[in-house]
């Protein structure tokens, strides 16, 4: 019996035993699916962020390009517009070229470099006009074929330490072939900034890094930044994924630091440039799994009667850890979103008051932006920032629970520039269609809002000066027919007051005819002047000698009570024609004696061009200006004259006292001189023309 | 008295010329084009030539040239509309030539220009250079800048 108890008792334990050993199995293996579960979802998390990371940063990248590509492609079609010449246009060009650098921010220099690789312009300081690229990559590749499109070379090392990118299109000739190219260079400063932001310069565990698709490391951020690593060897596996136009993402070991990242590739839009993504995921998927084993420990340890439980406490806390560790991912998602786009992010709720604007620290005016806007519409923090039409627009759209795109806000940054922002919002609604609210994005679109302005006023210019060289041409021709028509009219008119009987109506007569004829020889020879095809040579002169000497002559047609003041501030040499200098002098005096009715002054002054004169001006930040200004106290003129005073024949004086040719070979005469004209004049306020000639070189050198 | 040939396209230009010599007791002899010009010179002397720069069938500087071959050392006045531009062989051509009178010019200057060029004396350009004021000389092609 008590052997059979034994015996009994002796299987329930067993059956206890093995029941306890079963249910811990079980534990064990239903933790270990957990754990691989939560291993695989993380590894798709991870993947997933690895792969938008290298959209994000790369389309920030292709955006950075191609506002780089679409400066040189305004210069480029600038350039090889029909008729332009670019030498003539080249002070214009010149400012262009600034212009737009100051927008890109970051550029260290635009310029043109002709078809033999010589550079012709370079708005960056310090590079010679005698520089010649022509082993560059950027230019042999346009130079071989003709579809090279936007070339990108670098990094490429300057005398200074300084790396370069440099990013090149093709000028074509007006029968398509290469004339040279116009090319911007960049610092690699600037760039690898730009991926060290996108990036998340403070995550160690991304690392960024831009290859060429000859190996070369353009750029490189995270941990393992200054290794030194030039190039990354051919039979890398890295090389190969992207030879095989690998999306990722991918295991692999780090080329720079050996270090194994989950890692993703973006292509560089139409570029050989390949951007490669690294995150590190063993810092996180490994402390969610070590939590999982340990808890699956405990219920092997605990007791089979609540195993049930902790069964249920293993999948519920499993379940929370995963949900845990994927809400950071996805945060840590959306915050590589966030600092990765130039963009940000708001939320508005249904009384339409800010509750949520994204933080994109480092900007020139978000950081205030969003203190100023939480509680308040976006009227109420903006107002004064867009027009009472605009805003009465887009607030209907917000009345009518409207989405809206590129609403504009004009409002000063932190360094008093004004930025345009451009806003763009949906509504929100409920699961019942009760409204909730907007959401929506914000854009700085300052530079693209200014590149679009520069161009315009370039195109402006560019018409306003074809439109004369149009004129001047077709002026050219009818003066070389006059020309040749005066000469009969002068000698036989001349012959026959020689041949006629003295102080018979014959000889008053054909006198006459030679004043005349005398008279329309020198309106043709105006003509010519602005036509600019009759050429005098261009020597150095001290503007200001040849000034006073001009201002002499003109004062002999000055009334007594008009008063002609002169100053000059030294020497200034410049490369010019005297006799021309003298014909700007004694028209626009002239010009201005007329301009003042009665009593009055005309001041007349010489200068080296100024900062300001500059900045009021327009003119391009490059070479040193002399200013010849000549200003009259007289009636001045309004816009609409103002626009026309420069084209041949306008004029306002009564017929028979102006030829309107004044003032076109005035424009004519400093067009050849590479010079560059304004008028600054308002009715009742007078006229001040303010004429740029470049100085010539010895002078610049002296300074 | 000089026996000169006119080069002109213009038949109204040469008439008037024909008067300007003939009042100054000159025989003038006439051609519309380069190739007339030679023609002419291949069957009677002249002892001046007047020529455009721009004919109709060739131009001035290549005219200049085969004058030059036909006739080496016969005096050349040329006159110009102020229009062309002076390539640098085009300049050493007009080397050895007289002055370069610009369209439309005084009678007295055509009669010094045409004397001076028959006497080899140095080309000056008094109505060329110095601008005054109301009627500015604009530089005007002037053979002189190019010598």
């Amino acid at each position: 019996m008590s052997f059979v108890k034994a015996a009994h008792a002796g299987r329930a334990r067993s059956i206890i035993l093995l029941l306890a050993a079963f249910v811990s199995a079980a534990m064990m293996a239903l933790a270990w699916i957990d754990v691989a579960r939560t291993r695989a979802q993380e590894a798709a998390d991870a993947a997933e962020r690895v792969e938008h990371l290298a959209i994000a940063i790369g389309t920030d990248l292709d955006r950075g390009f191609a506002s780089i590509d679409v400066a040189l492609g305004v210069i480029v079609e600038r350039v090889t517009e029909p008729g332009t010449d670019i030498l003539r246009h080249l002070p214009a060009l010149v400012w262009f070229l600034h212009s737009i650098e100051g927008h890109l921010a970051g550029l260290q220099g635009i310029g043109l470099v002709d078809a033999d690789g010589n550079v012709r312009v370079d708005t960056a300081p310090g590079v010679g006009a005698r520089a010649n690229v022509a082993h560059r990559r950027y230019y042999t590749d346009h130079r071989a074929r003709s579809d090279a499109g936007l070339v990108i070379d670098g990094p490429i090392a300057t005398a200074d330490g300084t790396e370069l990118m440099v990013f090149a299109q093709r000028l074509p000739a007006r029968d398509g072939s290469f004339d040279g190219i116009a090319r911007a260079a960049v610092t690699t400063d600037r760039l690898r900034a730009l991926l060290a932001r996108a990036a998340g310069a403070d995550d160690p565990a991304v690392a960024a890094t831009l290859l060429r698709d000859d190996g070369t490391i353009v750029m490189r951020t995270g941990r393992a930044r200054a290794t030194g690593l030039a190039a990354v060897p051919a039979e890398h596996p890295l090389r190969r994924a992207i030879a095989a136009a690998a999306r990722g993402p991918l295991a692999l070991a780090d080329p720079v630091d050996d270090v194994a990242r989950l890692t993703g590739f973006y292509r560089l839009r139409g570029q050989p440039f390949t951007l490669v993504v690294g995150v590190d995921r063993a810092a996180t998927t490994e402390r969610t799994a070590g939590a999982i084993v340990r808890d699956a420990v405990g219920v092997l340890l605990g007791v089979a009667a609540i195993a049930a439980l902790a069964w249920w406490l293993i999948r519920a806390f499993g379940e929370s850890a995963r949900l845990a560790a994927r809400l950071a991912v996805s945060e840590a998602r959306f915050r590589d979103f966030a600092a990765a786009s130039s963009d940000w992010h708001w939320e508005q709720d249904a009384d339409l008051r800010f509750t949520f604007v994204s933080d994109v620290g480092g900007a020139t005016f978000r950081g205030d932006l969003a203190r100023d806007l939480y509680g308040k519409t976006r009227r109420e923090a903006n107002a004064p920032y867009a027009s009472a039409a605009d805003w009465a627009r887009h607030e209907a759209d917000l009345a009518a629970r409207r989405a809206f795109r590129d609403f504009r806000l004009r409002r000063p940054a932190r360094d008093g520039r004004i930025c345009t922002v451009a806003i763009n919002g949906v509504p929100i609604f409920d699961a019942a269609a009760g409204f909730k609210g907007y959401r929506g994005t914000g854009t700085d679109i300052t530079r693209l809002v200014e590149i679009e302005e520069a161009k315009r006023t370039l195109e402006v210019e560019l018409q306003q000066s074809q439109k004369l060289e149009s004129l001047g041409t077709l002026a050219g021709g009818i003066a070389h027919d006059f020309n040749n028509a005066l000469v009969p009219i002068l000698a036989l008119a001349q012959t026959w007051a020689k041949r006629a009987d003295p102080d018979s109506r014959l000889q008053q007569d054909m006198t006459r005819v030679v004043a005349a004829a005398r008279h329309s020889r020198d309106i043709v020879r105006k003509i010519l002047a602005f036509s600019r095809r009759e050429e005098g040579t261009l020597e150095p002169i001290d503007l200001a000698a040849c000034v006073g000497e001009a201002v002499s002559l003109a004062r002999l047609g000055v009334p007594p009570d008009i008063a002609l003041a002169e100053r000059y501030d030294g020497a200034l040499t410049v490369l010019a024609d005297r006799s021309q200098i003298v014909q700007i002098v004694t028209n626009m005096v002239a010009n201005a004696v007329h301009a003042i009715a009665g009593s009055g002054s005309i001041a007349v002054a010489v200068a080296l061009a100024g900062e300001r004169e500059r900045a009021a001006h327009d003119l391009a930040a490059g070479g040193p200006l002399a200013l010849l200004r000549i200003a009259d106290s007289g009636c001045g003129m309004d816009g609409a004259t103002m626009a026309r005073i420069f084209e041949p024949y306008f004029t306002t004086k009564p017929v028979g006292v102006g030829t309107g040719l004044g003032l076109a070979a005035v424009h004519g005469i400093v067009a050849r001189h590479r010079g560059q004209i304004r008028v600054d004049s308002a009715p009742g306020a007078g006229t001040a023309f303010s004429i740029y000639l470049p100085l010539a070189v010895e002078t610049r050198q002296a300074a | 008295m000089l026996r000169v040939l006119i080069i002109d396209q213009d038949p109204m230009v040469r008439y008037a010329l024909r008067l300007v010599l003939e009042d100054q007791g000159h025989a003038v002899l006439e051609a519309a084009s380069g190739a007339a010009a030679l023609a002419t010179l291949g069957r009677a002397t002249a002892d001046a030539v007047i020529t455009d720069m721009i004919l109709p069938d060739m131009k001035g500087a290549a005219t200049i040239r085969a004058i030059r071959a036909q006739a080496p050392g016969l005096p050349i006045l040329t006159m110009s509309s102020g229009q062309h531009a002076f390539a640098p062989d085009a300049a050493r051509d007009f080397a050895a030539v007289g002055d370069l009178l610009a369209k439309p010019f005084e009678t007295d200057e055509l009669i010094d220009a045409l004397a001076r060029t028959v006497h080899r004396q140095p080309a000056s350009m008094p109505a060329l250079g110095a601008p005054a004021l109301g009627a500015p000389a604009l530089g005007a092609p002037a053979f002189g800048a190019l010598a």
